[in-house]
Formats: structure tokens, sequence, C-alpha cells
């Protein structure tokens, strides 16, 4: 039980990820590669708030949050906006791809020179749950994953704000013609899902550790809990996460670290080949 | 394509000229240097084939890397240290790793393909520590040097011309593929999928022709890699090489064959030389694929491209002197009982038309009626669910799209689609990718075939264009043209391919008068040549002028079908379709 927890609080990291790049998907079909990045930023960002200028994890989460809002703003002006809807292009694909990279290589040449932590500010005494051992931290992410996953389920189905994204995704033009913002509306779900990765920054520090290197598994993980759980779904996403924390968990536990990779590799073949919808997504990915 | 024929020569010249410098004295360290410009050439040209033409993102690059530097490594510790060896072995094991790592492509497309490859970068360390017995795991493999050729043993400067040498052969094999006709297919499949199938090109086949021959020269670069450092380990194939080389290949111009060494080149002695830049590298990596991306989208190569359009006075590339008068094998096209459902919507339901050889039919009706379905259907896009379509007494039902074309579809779409920068005469021999194969042999080894079937596409292509009155515009950009002019051109590149029958989709809409009157003497012009025409169209007006058949749908059956002036008056055309007013015929007759 012990693994369970540890694949499944691993996961919730994993949901966190792929609910970041759901955002900007499903709200104007924009694949953003950089938010594996942004997690790490906001990483970076709760140890120096908390550990460098000694402010409580709340005013971190706040000012990460508005940081890596206003950056996730920001890439979408330059990353984004000039090369959408330009014709032939591959477009957003480079210029996403550069962003991650740059965020990588300035914290590389900063803050990355030397090794960083940050302690979880709910305690670190582990405990025992249902028969197995695990952390405050282990909990607060699951929760925090099944609540994101579960409102912003709602609020992309219930609110005019998700219907809208989702007729901007399906016919940008059709959508403007109905006087939707696509710009704004873009813009709005890379701020979200920017504010998203920095808002968590103190409670995915304290799990993964502050370190550049992760930025890598993150993205690639993240995006096969994505693909997993469907694109365009939230609860996809959350059901993708944890299903890929455990699969490393168990992984890594009775076959070695070296297998996990792999193993999830053959899984998401399997899934883009059989059922590239997902488990839960409805919008298929342009098939052939 | 002019300038491309005569680059060779030039780089030629450049590759003797590097291969000489060790006998001006070298120094051994820039001889290395020179080594790693053409590694990272092979790497990026295999990226501008996949990524550059064919618009397809697969980051597997540096995994191929790995396995061609590996096997040479294993083949050496085995002792066989013949380089050719290695060569063939690690071309072979990137041919199949390029096959896997673009599995998932044909599924997927852009951004979910690149994550996937992406992928593969992760998987080396864990394969490298299973297999630790033949990779040496994470320590690597050492002692990995002097490999032989024929038996002598390659001195530093032996290895420095055979890096030189293997590179020239894949750029000129490169340059031959893209200048072939699969270089044009790689191009219109950057264009859309729907267009590639429609010109008669299979698009997985494409696909996977496109990663395998872009993962080829990937694996010639991980053998010069290990003999170069004598030193194989798994932190040599990162996710910063991957980037290095994503930069290196955007900086350089990814759709361009000489934009790889210029790119490997400021790569190689730029960054990777100041120590003092390290700190940075991959920050400043990242600006050059956002920025690069985002304003400068051809590279370096796209600027030389613009400067030298620039300074050469465009004219017709070719005299178009007299062309030979075209004739158009027009067959009968027979739709009998097609029925098409989408979930709920009955699209179709069992139309039968007849259409004669050497007409010009046209099928009108409102919104809704299932026109374009019934193109779609003809030309092998959708499937029907019931009911046969023939062209000259041979069944297209249920013929994948790109076969349907070769068997002499010829089509049109409503939203004309036209390959980027792309020269209007080039774009009409597309039109003739249709037939034949694409002569991988012929384009690669420049045999005769290839200089035939290049000089029958460009008379063709050209005899087309002067049939529509276009030849003026043969060296233009054609997707700089208007609208009304993309229009023409699409029908003309149809007509190069000298379709059995012709399809156009509303090829009339938002054009103006001239356009109108053009495009008309165009489709007259191609019945008079012997073409069979199908006109899926909205503008009554145009159609009772130019077709010698009309077919009236609605709502997914024929209720009409005659010579124009029969179908004018019909009383049921008039109530669903033409309106009341339609009685008082001045409104449907020609202005």
């Amino acid at each position: 039980m012990t693994i369970v927890w540890s694949g499944l609080a691993v996961g919730a990291v994993y949901a966190l990820v792929a609910i970041g790049y759901n955002l900007p998907l499903s709200q104007s079909g924009v694949f953003n590669f950089a938010h594996g990045q942004f997690v790490v930023l906001g990483n970076f960002l709760a140890w120096f708030a908390m550990v460098e200028l000694g402010l409580p994890w709340w005013s971190a989460a706040l000012a990460g949050a508005a940081f890596c809002a206003l950056l996730g703003f920001a890439e979408e002006a330059v990353a984004i906006r000039p090369v959408i809807g330009k014709h032939g292009g591959h477009g957003a694909l480079v210029t996403t791809v550069g962003a991650s990279v740059i965020i990588q290589g300035v914290l590389l040449a900063t803050w990355a020179q030397t090794p960083k932590s940050v302690t979880f500010f709910g305690g670190g005494d582990a405990f025992t749950l249902l028969g197995g051992r695990l952390e405050p931290v282990d909990l607060w992410l699951l929760g925090l994953a099944v609540v994101t996953a579960l409102s912003l389920h709602l609020v992309s189905r219930r609110t005019s704000w998700g219907i809208a994204g989702r007729a901007a995704n399906d016919d940008p033009d059709a959508a403007k013609a109905k006087g939707i913002n696509v710009t704004a509306l873009r813009a709005t779900a890379f701020a979200l899902a920017g504010g998203l990765a920095g808002l968590l920054g103190p409670v995915t520090a304290a799990k993964i550790g502050v370190d550049v290197g992760s930025g890598i598994t993150l993205t690639v993980f993240g995006f096969v809990a994505l693909a997993l759980g469907g694109f365009g779904s939230y609860t996809g996403c959350l059901v993708g996460g944890l299903f890929v924390g455990l699969v490393q968990a168990v992984t890594n536990r009775y076959l070695g670290v070296e297998f996990a990779a792999l193993i999830l590799f053959a899984v998401l073949l399997a899934v883009l080949v059989f059922k590239p919808t997902g488990l839960l997504g409805r919008r298929a990915l342009r098939v052939v | 394509m002019k300038s491309l024929a005569r680059t060779p020569a030039l780089a030629l010249t450049g590759f003797a000229v590097v291969a000489l410098l060790p006998q001006f004295g070298l120094a051994d360290y820039w001889q290395r240097q020179i080594i790693l410009v053409a590694i990272y050439t092979l790497i990026c040209s295999g990226l501008n084939l996949s990524f550059g033409y064919a618009g397809e993102l697969a980051l597997g690059q540096v995994a191929v890397f790995a396995s061609g530097a590996y096997v040479s490594a294993i083949l050496y510790n085995h002792g066989h240290t013949d380089i050719l060896l290695a060569f063939g072995a690690a071309v072979a094991v990137a041919a199949v790793a390029g096959l896997v790592s673009g599995l998932p492509g044909l599924r997927l497309s852009k951004w979910s393909l690149a994550l996937v490859s992406f992928f593969f970068v992760l998987l080396i360390p864990g394969l490298v520590t299973i297999f630790e017995s033949e990779t040496g795991g994470s320590m690597g493999l050492s002692g990995i040097m002097s490999p032989t050729l024929f038996g002598q043993e390659l001195d530093a400067t032996g290895l420095y011309l055979t890096a030189i040498a293997a590179t020239l052969v894949w750029m000129l094999v490169f340059r031959n593929l893209i200048v072939s006709r699969f270089g044009r297919f790689l191009r219109v499949l950057a264009a859309g999928p729907t267009l590639a199938r429609s010109l008669g090109g299979s698009v997985y086949q494409l696909r996977i022709q496109a990663y395998v021959i872009g993962a080829l020269p990937a694996g010639l670069a991980g053998v010069l890699y290990t003999y170069l450092t004598g030193f194989v380990s798994p932190e040599a194939f990162t996710l910063e090489v991957l980037i290095a080389v994503l930069a290196a290949t955007v900086v350089g111009g990814a759709n361009s064959v000489w934009g790889a060494p210029v790119g490997a080149a400021i790569l190689v002695l730029g960054p990777l030389q100041a120590h003092s830049f390290e700190l940075y590298s991959t920050a400043i990596y990242g600006v050059f694929l956002l920025v690069v991306g985002a304003v400068f989208s051809g590279g370096l190569a796209g600027i030389a491209r613009r400067v030298t359009r620039r300074l050469r006075a465009t004219g017709p590339p070719a005299p178009p002197g007299d062309q030979p008068a075209l004739t158009i094998p027009g067959e009968r096209l027979v739709v009998s009982g097609v029925r098409k459902r989408f979930a709920g919507l009955t699209a179709l339901s069992g139309v039968d038309m007849t259409i004669e050889p050497g007409t010009v039919t046209a099928v009108i009706g409102p919104n809704g009626a299932g026109k374009t379905t019934l193109l779609n259907i003809v030309s092998g896009l959708l499937p029907a669910d019931e009911g046969h379509v023939e062209l000259a007494g041979r069944p297209l039902t249920g013929l994948p799209a790109h076969q349907v074309s070769r068997l002499g579809v010829g089509r049109t779409f409503q939203t004309p689609i036209v390959p980027d920068h792309m020269p209007v005469l080039e774009v009409v021999e597309c039109g003739r990718l249709r037939h034949r194969g694409i002569g991988f042999p012929q384009a690669v080894l420049r045999l005769p075939g290839f200089y035939r079937i290049r000089r029958e596409d460009r008379a063709a292509a050209l005899a087309a264009l002067s049939f529509a009155g276009l030849e003026h515009l043969a060296s233009d950009d054609a997707s700089a043209l208007p609208l009304g002019t993309r229009r023409l051109l699409e029908v003309v590149r149809s007509v190069a391919g000298r379709p059995n029958v012709l399809l156009l989709d509303e090829p009339a809409a938002g054009l103006d008068d001239d356009g109108l009157r053009e495009l008309g003497q165009l489709i007259r012009a191609t019945r008079d040549a012997g073409g069979t025409v199908v006109l899926v169209e909205h503008n009554v007006p145009f159609v009772m002028d130019v077709a010698d058949h009309v077919f009236v749908m609605e709502l997914g059956t024929v209720i009409a079908g005659g010579p124009p002036e029969v179908v004018r008056t019909d009383q049921r055309v008039i109530d669903t379709y033409l309106g009341r007013r339609g009685q008082h015929s001045d409104e449907v007759s020609l202005p």
C-alpha cells in the first residue's frame, strides 16, 4: 500500500501537469510544450520565496501564481500570437519548445547552479493510512489534484467561458463571428495554467524537489497522463496522471528504475494506436 | 528549382576545399571541429527532411544518433572495425529506429508526434542500463579508436576525409530526393494530407518514408561520433543535444537542403567553442527557437532565398514555345445507388448519375443537398454506405483516395490548397504525381528515367498553364496569388495530370466577373480537349452557361437531370430550389 500511496502522490503531480496542458488545449487548441518547465519554475519560485526570502507558504504561493500567470500571458503574446493562423508554419510547436528551453536555460544559468530544497509547510512526519505509509504532502497533492480537476471539469462544462472555449477550439472563425474573443480566451488559458503551476509550487517543490532535471520527466509523463486520460478531459487528466504515477511506482519497485519509462512508452503507444481518444476524451486527435 | 539545380557545383567545390584543408596544415583541433560540423550536418539534414519538408516534427533524431554510435562501438568490441560495415549496420538500425519512432505519427500529427518522439530520448539511459553487458551501462564504452577502411587503419586525417565523403554522399542523395517527385510529395503533404491523397500519394507510405529516410543520416553521424571521440556513454545523447540540433536546423532553415551545414557550422564554431557561453547556451538556444520560429520561419536559407529572388530578375523559366495540343482522356463516370449517413443525418439517399465523357456536368442544389459529400465519395475521401461508383467500367467504390486518384480522378477544393513558397510551374507539375511512382533509385542516382519523367512533367505542366493563359506566372510564388488565380491554378494542376474525370468543388465561389469568365473558358477548353468535367456549384447563371448537363439535388437525392434549358423549366426544380421567382425566367437566365 505504501507503493500505491507514493505512486498516487507522484501521479497527482503528473495529473496537475496534464491539467496545465489541457487548459490552453481545450480553450484554444494550442499545446503548450513549456508547461512542464512552468511547474519546475513554480518550484524554484517557492524555494526563493520561502527559503531565500523567508515568506510564509501562502504568500509564496500567491507570489508564484502571480509571476507564472504573467509569464504564461507573456508566452502567449510572444510565442503563440505571432504564429497562430500563419499558414504552413510549424509555428506554435517550435516557439513553445523555445519557451520551454528558455525557462530551463535561465534556471540552469542562475538558481540551478546549486542544489536546493523546500521542506513542506504541513510537516514531514509520515503516518499510516489504509495500511500504507505516507507523508502529509502526499495527501495534500492528491487532494489538490482532485479538487483542481473536478472544479475545472465543472467550470468547463457549466460556464459560458468553458463553452466559448470549446467553440473557439472547434472552429475559431465561426467562434469569432459569434462575438467570441478567441485571443482573449487563449491568453486567459495560458495565464491560468501558468498561475496554477506557480500557485502549487510550495506543494510540488516539497514532493519532487527543486530541480531542473525534473522538467523533461514532467513534460513527457504529463503528456502521457493527458493522452491516457483523453485530450480535452480534466477528469481524464486526473485518472491518467494517477495511473502513470502508479505504473512508475510499481515498476520502480519490482522491475527497476530503468524499466519505468519503457513500460510507460509501451502503454502510450498502445493507447495512441488503439484508442486515440484516451479513456475519457471526446475529441479525437486529428487522425489520418 | 533552377537555383537548386546549380548548387551541387558550388557545394562540391565547397566540400573539395574542406577536404583539402589538412594538406595545407589544418591543425588537428580544427579537423576534429570540422568532423563535428559534419556530424551535426547529418543529424540536422535528417530533421530537415521530416520536419522542414514533410512538416512532421519527429524529434527522435538523438535516439537514432545514439543507436548508430552504440552499434559501431559494439561492432568494434566484437572485432569488426571496418567503418563501412559500421555505416551499413548503423543505417539499418537507424531505419528501424526511424520506423518505430514514426509509427505513432501515422495516427497522430504535429505536437503529439513531437512529444512521443521526445520520449525516445528519455528511453536511452534505461535501455543502455538494461543491456549493460554490451553497452557498458552508465560507464560507457571506451577505447573505440582507429577504425579500418578496406583493411587499412584510418588515421586522423583518414577519418576526416571519410566524414567529409560520407556527408557529401548523403547531402547529394538528400538534395536529389528533394528535387525529385518525392520531395515534391513531401511538400504537398506538409500543405495538407487531403491534397497529398487527392494527388495520388498514400499519406501513410509518405510519412513512413520521411521518418525512415530522415533517420538514416543520424545513424551515419553516430558512427562518426564514436570514432571521433573513441568513447560512447549515455551522457552524450541528452535533451540538450536534441535542442541544440533543433536550434541549428531552424536557424539554418528547416526547409532547405544546404541550410543544414550552415546551421551545423554556426553551432559548432559558435556556441560550442566558447566555454563562457556554456552557462547560457540552453537559454540562448531557446531564444533562437522562439525568435526564428516566430519571425524568420525560413531561417537563414529563407533569408538567402528572399535576397536572391530579389536580385534575380524573374522571367519565365523556359521559353514556352509551341505547346503540343493538350488532350485529356475523358471517361464515363457512373454513380449508382450511393447512400451515405452521418450519424442520424442522411446526406445521400440513393444517388444515381451517369456522366458522359467529353461533357461538362454540373450538380446544383441548396446547401445540405449532399453535393460535396457526393464529390468526396467519388474521390474516395469518404466511404459510401451503399452503392457503386465506376469510372470507365472500373469500380472505384471502397478504394482509398490515393488509389482513386491514380485511377484517373482529379479534383479541386472549395478552399484552394497550394503548398507554401512553391512556384506556379511546380504546383502544376504536382498534378502529374499520380502517374507512375516516385522512382527512388532513378531520383537518387539521377538515372535517365529521372530526367525523362522530369522533362515530361515540365512539358505537361507548361502545356496546361498555357491552356489557361497563365504561363506568364510560371515562376511566381503560387501561395501569394489572389484567390481567383489560385482556383484556376488548382484546375490547371488537375488538368496537367490528364484526369479521366475532373471534379470541381465550387470553383466559382468568390470570383468576380473576370474570374468567372476565365474559369468558364478553362472549363470549356478542358471539355473540348476531351475531358469529363463534374462541377458542384451554387452560381446558377454560371452553371447554366457552362454546363452541357445539369443534375439538381435536394436532401440527398437527384430531383432532376437534363440539359440546362430543360432543367431550368422543370417545375420541381423551380419550386424547391430556384424559388417562385424562378418562374420569371429572367431571374435565372444569363446576364
